[in-house]
């Protein structure tokens, strides 16, 4: 289990009662950040600064030589709610004499990010490296990182016995071997590495994704619009369509609805989830959940599929760089390792529903413009007839007793008098 | 224009006062010969008829066919500030807005105005044919006015009957049942109080004792009082004022719920 290294664990106790009368510091123009990391790690874990296999950019990682890489995942708050960290000294805990008075003490960090560190599949950094030749070859390990060996980083790591067994590994998952002269040779093969994606897409699926993905990416895609009277509601329905929206979007959705529970100190990392994948479903995400289990109205396998090509998407997006992508999207689409027909006809058909019933909504508007117009003579005649019934009512008010009592006579058997006088012009009498 | 002196407002408050039970508002027709007036209650089963003509007026001026359209509430408002025996004048334009009323005390040089605001009434006028009726009786009003109001104690209709023997006022109700017979009866020292009956055939009718009541209320107007019947037919209940006035109540039988 990971625990919370850079912070003491914090008690009920107030800060108060073991250090009165502190004064606040200043604040810093570097504040420090807050870390969960795996525990266990060996004394020379570090932190690393590597190209991000995604987006090319310098991009800091955990590495542990024991345990191997792990990113960091930001949790942060809303950027309209205003959060900040408390920390709180050990309950019982001696300071310790300059060891990090400041945060032992207590501190307040106003950044209200917290930096999960969660397991990271060193293969995403393989593939620049693989991928960039234009022609595969079969090379040895060493040829192969010979490029990466250029950059300073990679060279320190690389200097670590146990770095190149666990590249060497997942070098295996992803490319064609063969023997050449007790020497092992590397070819970078895209069908392994479609194969590899899809195993871990469907460890992804298997637990189930996160809630909000669900949501967003499977429930949404696959609600069929109303075709009611109440048109209204199907508003949120027809507005998404296709399943491709970016996923930095979804991540940061995802990143913040986490942040929003306040158990921040108590985040058990992602230790359950097994694939390397650090996809942001931890448990306390799927509490939210709250109507995720409700039947999605689609066929059977539907939602499993999207599913699966959701967890797909999202991998792809954010650890394989954009050609990769496109170039593993062509080969998905030539060898169907899944086949994912039925989805892609269900989901035409849905759409096709969809654009009909915003034409006939937008008929329906136009008819109700139309209509308008009409009414306001209808409007007229109603507001004639209120103006009459208030006089009415006016007239029932002024009434007098003898009036009303008269009406109250029983008339049963009483003919109106018009039965007997005709209705003339003519004057009574 | 519209100007109409009466020497006594006590006549216009009593014919109002008798009439605003019945009706809420109408139309004061006037024209030069005249001011009538024909309103129906609110179930249209009486009907108010009332003739003022212009000899009852001094003078009377009338240049055009005016209806005032006239809450006869709010009249009745107007017309208490008058005393029985102030002079009252009527005034209105030829499209009038308000109708103006003049009171003027003979006996001090009080003059009291008044601006009553109009109304437009649609009201349906009926055409009232001059029937012959099969029973006429004439009575003293306060007669009648005393037969109505004891029978109504017993119940809400009553009964007329007029057989040569005379006419009968019978009612039946929860806690018993009475009559009321009035036969021919002629005071040469009072001719007020002499009972007519002119009859060409039987007649038996039976009527709302309220609505009877209501039309008693112009009892001050006359002392004697007409009741018109034909089998069928509503009754007209006639007080007849001076200089050929008239103020008529009309009311539809009972028919087919008989007792």
């Amino acid at each position: 289990m990971a625990r919370i290294r850079s912070k003491p664990a914090p008690k009920e106790a107030p800060p108060e009662s073991t250090v009165p009368k502190k004064c606040l510091q200043p604040s810093v123009s570097d504040p420090p950040k807050l870390f969960i990391l795996p525990k266990n790690v060996s004394s020379d874990s570090r932190i690393v600064s590597l190209q991000n296999p995604a987006t090319n950019a310098g991009n800091r990682y955990f590495f542990c030589p024991d345990r191997g890489f792990y990113e960091f995942t930001r949790i942060a708050a809303p950027k309209n709610d205003a959060r900040s960290w408390l920390l709180t000294p050990h309950l019982g805990k001696d300071l310790k004499e300059g060891e990090n008075p400041s945060l032992s003490d207590g501190y307040i960090a106003s950044n209200p990010d917290l930096f999960v560190a969660t397991p990271y599949d060193p293969l995403f950094m393989l593939l620049p490296i693989l991928a960039s030749k234009s022609k595969p070859m079969f090379l040895s390990l060493d040829d192969h990182l010979e490029h990466a060996s250029s950059i300073i980083q990679w060279k320190e790591l690389l200097d670590l016995p146990s770095v190149r067994g666990l590249l060497t590994k997942r070098m295996e998952a992803i490319c064609d071997i063969t023997d050449l002269r007790d020497e092992k040779m590397y070819r970078f093969s895209e069908n392994k590495l479609v194969n590899e994606l899809i195993s871990k897409a469907k460890r992804m699926t298997n637990a189930g994704l996160p809630a909000s993905m669900e949501e967003h990416f499977v429930r949404r895609a696959l609600e069929k619009p109303l075709m009611s009277v109440m048109r209204e509601d199907s508003g949120a329905s027809v507005q998404r369509g296709d399943t491709e929206t970016p996923f930095s979007k979804n991540r940061d959705s995802q990143t913040v609805s986490e942040s929003t529970n306040d158990s921040q100190q108590s985040i058990n990392s992602n230790t359950t989830v097994s694939t390397s994948v650090t996809s942001v479903s931890s448990d306390s995400e799927r509490v939210q959940s709250v109507d995720a289990n409700a039947e999605i109205d689609a066929p059977e396998g539907i939602p499993q599929l999207l599913r699966l090509r959701t967890a797909l998407d999202f991998i792809s997006s954010l650890y394989l760089s954009k050609e990769l992508k496109n170039q593993l999207a062509s080969i998905m689409k030539e060898t169907r390792p899944i086949d994912f027909q039925p989805l892609e006809t269900h989901l035409d058909s849905l759409a096709k529903i969809r654009s009909e019933v915003q034409a006939l909504r937008s008929i329906s508007d136009n008819i109700n413009k139309k209509r308008r117009m009409a009414d306001d003579e209808v409007a007229e005649e109603q507001a004639e007839k209120k103006r009459k019934l208030e006089e009415e009512e006016k007239k029932k008010k002024t009434e007098s007793r003898a009036i009303k009592n008269l009406k109250r006579v029983d008339t049963s058997g009483m003919k109106k008098l018009s039965s007997f006088f005709t209705k003339a012009p003519a004057k009574a009498a | 224009m519209l100007e109409a002196r009466l020497e006594q407002a006590n006549l216009l408050k009593k014919v109002v006062d008798a009439i605003k039970d019945l009706v809420q508002d109408c139309n004061f027709d006037c024209n030069d010969s005249g001011i009538a007036l024909q309103a129906m209650d609110n179930s249209h089963v009486a009907l108010v008829s009332m003739m003022l003509r212009s000899e009852s007026f001094s003078p009377f001026r009338c240049d055009r066919n005016i209806a005032l359209g006239i809450n006869l509430t709010s009249l009745t408002k107007v017309l208490r500030a008058a005393q029985n025996e102030d002079i009252l004048t009527l005034k209105a334009e030829d499209t009038p807005d308000v109708v103006n009323l003049v009171f003027e005390s003979a006996e001090s040089d009080r003059i009291s105005e008044y601006d009553l605001k109009l109304m437009d009434i649609d009201q349906e006028h009926l055409g009232i044919p001059e029937t012959d009726y099969g029973a006429t009786i004439s009575m003293p009003s306060s007669e009648f006015q005393r037969i109505c109001r004891d029978l109504i104690l017993l119940s809400e209709s009553v009964a007329i009957e007029c057989t040569k023997e005379g006419v009968k006022f019978a009612c039946q109700g929860d806690i018993g049942s009475g009559a009321v017979t009035l036969r021919s009866h002629t005071n040469v020292d009072k001719p007020e109080l002499n009972v007519e009956i002119d009859l060409s055939e039987p007649v038996a009718l039976t009527f709302s004792l309220k609505y009877l009541v209501n039309f008693c209320k112009a009892s001050g107007l006359s002392s004697t009082v007409k009741l018109c019947l034909s089998n069928e037919v509503p009754l007209l209940v006639e007080y007849s004022l001076a200089n050929n006035s008239h103020l008529r109540f009309y009311l539809a039988p009972k028919i087919g719920d008989e007792e």
